[in-house]
């Protein structure tokens, strides 16, 4: 097996309400090895994007353990990247000057990175919207334009959050073949962890699959999806990618969580039975 | 070809310009009805001048030199006085935008000064500070100084929470998120801000001017029409309408410059 790259053991993180702190994220136990492209799946408020923003250091760890690469996540580092949500571009700046601000923050601009940041504008099919500004763009542009912000500073994890959740059905596949698309031609293939409540999204991009329970999050399931890449329209349509979509579905409907050590409550159990995961079925669904 | 382009390209000029165009002819309307009723004796032209003889006493008071000294005194009013506005106001603004604890302690002040009608204070401030430029450059600072702060602040604490978090994920240094995305995003606030300064610095310019009687276009204007030399009178009102658009279109540009971006967002 390859070298653990992500390492949550443990893991408690909690976020604010009105009514004080609720926990997102209890007991969780995963990992994510280098070079692979991880999945996460689950309903909405199930604690998957808490996770990913304390991945990114933008979220305290409550408890437990979040490691990567051995080191504890404290805050965040120039070796994580997140794509967020919304592109969240900066609207003064130039496509360019968003995708080399990263860089810029931290004291890397050199020849060589501006280089890779026009490379990834290139592959990103950018190159001839560098000098326009974010509100001359259209959704999924900007989404590219987020995505080649995130590279740009060359990080070992790639942190994406939802990032074509609100893209129209078309967009959204097209981006989903892009990123597979970039993530392949680009040098050492990163390590990459996604959220999403698509199903199809998760088998179209993912090594491995992680289904989580509604909240406080958990594995509910774990699959790994073993199809060659790159990865087209032939596995989109492939039986396997149906069947393998079929299972998470029926995970996210009823979730069984596998007792687990950090088991130390059992709300989790009472809310399976009333909470039922929101899924949603991408345009690829048959 | 170029025949047939040239009306084209006529009437696409007319359309852009249009509410321009439909502005000046509204200017024009107002001053023909004017000069008509000056001719028609609808109204008395010695109380009232019209535009003929508005411009031909503008056109004197160029001529004998007379208008420079009271055009000067208010240019070097606003130019102190704007100066300081700008200098002290802006950092104000932006500090009270990021402390809660400042921004707290002297939001009652702030809107005190700016609510209660600082026309009040100006027996006060020639106690102080006499008759002479200091009085009338506060005055002018008083009156520009608070919807600047105001707007800056707001500006600062409507920040937008995703900007902050792209900066925390790519490690930004406080520093640089100080002048890479703190004042960026508060640009369009800070120019609002500067632009509503404008127009009540000039307000609060010929306020000081009247009060404080010794120089300037306002006190020119006073003292032209208590000897019943309204068309100079209205001269100076000209004038000074045309130093008001002249400032406002300069910050116009200066917006067009540099915060095109905000306008489509």
């Amino acid at each position: 097996m390859a070298d653990k790259a992500l390492v949550a053991s443990g893991l408690q993180l909690t976020h604010k309400t009105r009514r004080g702190l609720t926990l997102a994220v209890s007991g969780l136990d995963l990992h994510v090895d280098e070079h692979e492209f991880v999945v996460i799946v689950g309903p909405s408020g199930c604690g998957k994007t808490t996770f990913l923003e304390a991945v990114a250091g933008l979220v305290p760890v409550a408890g437990g353990e979040l490691t990567l690469r051995g080191k504890k996540i404290a805050g965040p580092g120039p070796e994580r990247s997140l794509v967020f949500q919304q592109a969240s571009l900066y609207p003064w700046r130039s496509v360019l000057s968003n995708v080399l601000f990263g860089l810029e923050m931290q004291g890397r601009l050199t020849g060589q990175s501006r280089k890779r940041a026009h490379d990834l504008l290139e592959t990103a099919g950018l190159s001839h919207v560098v000098d326009k500004y974010p509100h001359e763009l259209s959704g999924g542009m900007k989404q590219r334009v987020n995505l080649a912000r995130a590279l740009a500073t060359d990080p070992a994890l790639l942190l994406l959050d939802e990032p074509f959740s609100a893209l129209d059905a078309q967009n959204r596949e097209i981006l989903q073949d892009e990123l597979l698309r970039i993530w392949q031609a680009d040098a050492a293939e990163k390590t990459a962890l996604f959220v999403t409540h698509d199903v199809n999204e998760a088998v179209l991009l993912a090594d491995r699959v992680l289904v989580f329970s509604p909240s406080p999050g958990r594995v509910a399931l774990e699959i790994t999806i073993d199809a060659p890449r790159p990865r087209g329209a032939d596995w989109r349509r492939s039986a396997e990618f149906l069947a393998y979509g079929d299972r998470i579905i029926e995970a996210l409907r009823h979730p069984k969580p596998e007792p687990r050590s950090h088991d130390d409550d059992g709300t989790a159990h009472d809310r399976d039975s009333t909470t039922k995961g929101k899924v949603h079925l991408g345009a690829t669904a048959p | 070809m170029t025949v047939t382009a040239q009306p084209k390209a006529k009437s696409t000029w007319v359309r852009r310009h249009r509410s321009a165009l439909l502005g000046a002819a509204g200017i024009g309307v107002l001053l023909v009805l004017w000069q008509l009723s000056a001719e028609l004796d609808i109204v008395d032209p010695s109380f009232s001048s019209s535009p003929v003889r508005t411009f031909d006493a503008g056109v004197q008071l160029f001529a004998t030199g007379e208008i420079w000294g009271p055009l000067g005194a208010t240019g070097y009013e606003l130019l102190w006085g704007l100066g300081i506005t700008f200098i002290m106001g802006i950092p104000i603004g932006l500090v009270l935008g990021r402390s809660r604890i400042l921004h707290d302690m002297t939001e009652p002040i702030v809107n005190i000064l700016y609510s209660v009608p600082y026309v009040m204070f100006l027996p006060i401030i020639i106690f102080w500070f006499g008759l002479e430029n200091t009085s009338r450059i506060i005055v002018i600072v008083w009156a520009g100084i608070l919807p600047l702060i105001i707007n800056i602040t707001a500006g600062v604490r409507n920040l937008n929470r995703d900007y902050s978090r792209v900066a925390t994920v790519f490690c930004t240094p406080k520093l640089k998120f100080f002048y890479a995305i703190a004042l960026p995003a508060t640009l369009p606030y800070i120019l609002a801000g500067v632009r509503l300064a404008v127009g009540r610095a000039l307000v609060g310019a010929i306020v000081a001017e009247l009060f404080l009687a010794s120089e300037g276009l306002g006190y020119f204007v006073q003292k032209q029409t208590s000897n019943f030399n309204v068309d100079s009178a209205m001269a100076g009102i000209v004038l000074l309408a045309v130093l008001a658009l002249l400032l406002n279109g300069a910050v116009r540009l200066i917006e067009r410059r540099f915060v095109h971006w905000a306008g489509a967002q």
